[in-house]
């Protein structure tokens, strides 16, 4: 974590505007928004004015992240005060349901809210979510592949969908899903990467160039990324091992050498303190530099 | 020249009063518009061809990060002849708000009786109670084109255009009155008549909007994708 101040001393405006600008990021620090909530903000909650439905709502879901269902259920309490009939509320205690394990009862509120409301997503994001911490794999795919058919352009959905295609083996149907993703998020290096990765495994003479371009990408859109840059060394290097034309392998033997002085340079940067391991990792590299260059 | 000097009354009992009028009666019709209107449903199949026109947009602009065999089977399943959603969109008999349909019309009807009746009785009360009087003045000069926008049922040829009648301020106030309500009601308030013009000429100027036809968007998109050479760009 970046900030190493206690968060229990933060002033009630200061704590606000954080609750807040984690709110509208979508970061996911349910513990730290629980302190929050618990030290500072809930000393007067009224004072939020209408920013408070907000924080509850918030303060519900990262108690259910954290594990603190009662603080949640006293949020959803004090919410259903306020709205008595609100799905988001109803969504938020079916959430409380999937917490304690109920998945039943959480999938029939769902069920019941995506009738009501057929244009909401969330709620059908939900139940797949149910599906998921059930187990049942199988039948989360078909319910995303559902959800999709609607949805088509929402990278988290096709992104979990390659995820459980990964898990489930079939490699092809992960990279038409992450080709979707990155369809939809041209810039994010991630997707490129993974993608690169999918190919490297698929194998092939052509699916490894494929690979290796999807690795340049990534780098390029995000010059720290060291998976990639791996990624770049490997598959230079089986393609200096396996093409028949001589200027490509001199071409690929090239630029695996290229990656790993990159990859020296890298480690060398970083004190041993921080990854202790970095000397073990530089003499594998070296010693790997004079097989590649021998080629 | 000497300069007019209007008597305070007219403050107090036309100026001050139209300003209030208006913005009650705007507040007004603000709560008897969420009474009387139910909120457009969008259908889910709108939803799903706003997806899918997005979605062929996508390809063409970031097709070119797909190996060729990727991105031609995604534009046959957008614009195949028979199955590709494009094309059976493209035959779908078109929808759009059928004026026939009584639900509709009475949807319309509500929404031109929250426009027009308000403007009508109470332009016309404000007209026949304060007309005639010159309430205020603008603080700079003014051409004389302006005279007929201020001067409304004010007919004095040598009166400087710079003042306001009665009429006319309350013109001025109905439309000037906009950032105020945000204030008040919140930015999704029904109480400004500029707001209400403005969404009839949006209406009559649809061709942008995909909601009215979509056949032709779809059939834009399914166009562009054809026309599309894919060159695979890493």
């Amino acid at each position: 974590m970046a900030e190493t101040t206690d968060l229990t001393q933060l002033s009630y405006e200061d704590a606000r505007a954080m609750l807040k600008k984690w709110r509208e990021c979508g970061v996911r620090r349910s513990e730290e928004v629980v302190e929050i909530w618990e030290h500072i903000i809930s000393r007067s909650p009224a004072s939020l004015g209408d920013e408070q439905w907000a924080v509850l709502e918030q303060v519900c879901i990262a108690g259910l992240d954290a594990a603190r269902v009662d603080l949640a259920q006293e949020c959803i309490d004090s919410l259903h005060a306020q709205f008595p009939e609100s799905n988001r509320v109803l969504k938020l205690k079916a959430m409380q349901l999937e917490a304690t394990e109920h998945y039943q009862k959480a999938l029939e509120i769902y069920d019941r809210l995506v009738e009501e409301d057929p244009n909401n997503n969330s709620y059908r994001k939900r139940k797949v979510a149910v599906l998921l911490a059930q187990g049942k794999r199988l039948d989360a795919i078909r319910a995303i592949n559902e959800y999709l058919k609607i949805f088509l352009n929402d990278p988290e959905a096709w992104l979990q969908l390659s995820e459980l295609f990964l898990q489930e083996n079939d490699v092809a149907k992960a990279v038409h899903c992450l080709e979707e993703c990155v369809l939809i998020q041209p810039l994010n290096s991630m997707y490129f990467r993974r993608l690169g990765d999918l190919r490297y495994t698929q194998g092939g003479a052509e699916n490894i160039e494929l690979a290796r371009a999807y690795y340049e990408r990534a780098l390029k859109i995000n010059p720290t990324d060291l998976r990639s840059q791996y990624g770049i060394l490997l598959s230079n290097n089986q393609i200096a091992s396996t093409t028949k034309s001589a200027s490509e392998k001199k071409k690929a033997g090239t630029a695996a050498v290229d990656a790993i002085d990159n990859l020296v340079n890298r480690y060398q940067k970083i004190s041993p303190k921080s990854n202790p391991e970095s000397d073990g990792i530089l003499n594998c590299l070296e010693a790997m530099k004079v097989t590649v260059g021998s080629k | 020249m000497t300069d007019l000097l209007l008597d305070p009354a007219i403050r107090t009992w036309v100026f001050l009063p139209i300003v209030v009028i208006t913005f009650f009666i705007g507040i007004l019709r603000h709560y008897v518009s969420l009474l009387l209107m139910n909120k457009k449903k969008v259908e889910l199949e709108n939803i799903a061809d706003g997806q899918y026109l997005l979605r062929a947009r996508l390809l063409r602009e970031n097709g070119r990060f797909l190996p060729k065999t990727s991105f031609n089977a995604r534009r046959q399943y957008l614009c195949a002849e028979e199955t590709g959603y494009l094309s059976k969109a493209q035959q779908r008999p078109a929808k759009g708000p059928n004026p026939m349909d009584p639900s509709q019309m009475t949807e319309m009807l509500k929404g031109n009786m929250m426009n027009m009746i308000p403007m009508i009785v109470v332009g016309g009360w404000i007209n026949w109670t304060f007309s005639g009087f010159v309430t205020t003045r603008v603080p700079f000069p003014l051409t004389l084109k302006f005279k007929a926008m201020l001067q409304r049922g004010v007919d004095l040829v040598s009166l400087d255009s710079a003042w306001v009648s009665s009429a006319s301020w309350y013109f001025l106030c109905m439309f000037g009155l906009r950032s105020i309500y945000t204030l008040v009601l919140g930015s999704e308030n029904a109480a400004d008549q500029s707001k209400a013009m403005e969404d009839q000429m949006a209406m009559t100027g649809s061709a942008v909007n995909p909601q009215a036809d979509p056949r032709a968007a779809f059939k834009g998109e399914w166009e562009a994708l054809q026309m599309t050479q894919h060159q695979f760009a890493l």
